[in-house]
């Protein structure tokens, strides 16, 4: 007959066991949004900075898509989604710039960083942290002017990282089809293994320089691994 | 002989100086844990983009940490000074007090306790005074 000693650890193992499998297992979490549905933006939750960002969803012949339209209003929309970028390091999505925010104008008149933070197309993938000022945030973005490839921090704080995905005219009013590597990207912009994901948002934005801005997103697929 | 300057007059002096000091920290660590987690932190995590959070909440952060890191050490220097003194002013001459009714009752000592103009505890002298004078000590 087994001693007690025996019997405790058994159970302990068992227990431990059981709680690493349903944790891994609640952070395995691939997800895709194709936006077929008219609701399907009912899980996303609405940020607003400045003014609301018009997003609906609408139909490509029988494809659905997420439209953006900015009319100097900067919201996002966000979305709770917590896996191990260790893991399952691959984010895809597929973008179509209708129109870049207008950056002529604040170029000529402003200097600052700021003013020109505007894109017509972002989404990004947020690190959380207990320490609320650790919260770490990669944003890819499709630029009209900046290089392709680019890496810059954002002009409000250090710890969010943009990534030019996308850059120019060229590709306008096209679908364009986007796959990173976000354990890889963190790496290379923080210097560090990424913690976990705690969300994903997209934001398409105009408010800095006040002008307008268009953009559609759809098949957001995150939590899986390269293919 | 050259006396060294006491911190702390006895072990009670020294006790009431920690409880003022943990009186004084306390509620200070918790208020910035409280802040910090509880307001800053859940907002935070409840606006969700970053921008937002470092537009509108960093700034606030910032604020409350200048004063949590620069002023709140300053007052709480002060709240310990003022304390140390005014429990100096009370634990001293009470400590003297009862040295000198042991050096009576030892009849080491004759006439009055003596106490300084800005000690405590003048008027329980004086009646200890009235009590050594008819007993003769």
């Amino acid at each position: 007959m087994l001693n007690i000693k025996v019997k405790t650890v058994i159970l302990l193992t068992f227990i431990i066991t059981t709680l690493t499998e349903s944790y891994s297992s609640a952070l395995n979490i691939q997800k895709i949004f194709n936006f077929q549905e008219k609701d399907s933006i009912k899980d996303w939750q609405e940020k607003i900075f400045k003014d609301r960002v018009l997003y609906t969803i609408e139909a490509e012949h029988t494809e659905g898509y997420l439209l953006a339209e900015s009319e100097q209003s900067c919201s996002g929309l966000f979305y709770k989604i917590k896996f191990d970028p260790k893991e399952f390091p691959m984010i895809s999505w597929r973008w179509k710039v209708l129109k870049f925010p207008d950056k002529s104008q604040v170029a000529q008149e402003k200097s600052g960083w700021v003013e020109k933070d505007d894109y017509a197309a972002r989404l990004y993938v947020i690190f959380p942290s207990i320490i609320f000022t650790n919260t770490k945030a990669i944003e890819y973005v499709w630029d009209e002017d900046l290089e392709e490839g680019s890496c810059m921090s954002s002009p409000y704080m250090e710890n969010i990282k943009i990534i030019v995905a996308e850059s120019g005219k060229e590709n306008i009013n096209q679908w364009v089809y986007e796959q990173r590597d976000i354990y890889s990207d963190y790496i290379k912009l923080f210097g560090r293994k990424p913690p976990l994901v705690g969300a994903i948002a997209v934001m398409t934005d105009a408010d800095n320089t006040s002008s307008t801005a268009e953009a559609m997103y759809t098949d957001i697929k995150v939590g899986y691994k390269y293919e | 002989m050259n006396r060294r300057k006491r911190l702390f007059a006895n072990r009670f002096h020294r006790q009431i100086f920690i409880l003022v000091a943990l009186a004084a920290l306390l509620p200070m660590i918790i208020t910035t844990i409280a802040l910090y987690y509880l307001i800053f932190g859940i907002t935070a995590s409840e606006i969700g983009l970053p921008e937002i959070v470092a537009y509108y909440i960093l700034p606030a952060a910032k604020k409350v940490t200048f004063i949590i890191l620069i002023i709140s050490p300053v007052v709480i220097a002060a709240i310990l000074l003022i304390s140390n003194r005014m429990t100096h002013s009370i634990l001293g001459p009470y400590e003297r007090i009862v040295r000198e009714l042991d050096e009576h009752l030892q009849n080491k000592r004759k006439g009055p306790i003596k106490l300084r103009k800005s000690d405590k505890f003048s008027s329980l002298v004086e009646k200890i005074n009235i009590l050594l004078s008819k007993t003769g000590s």
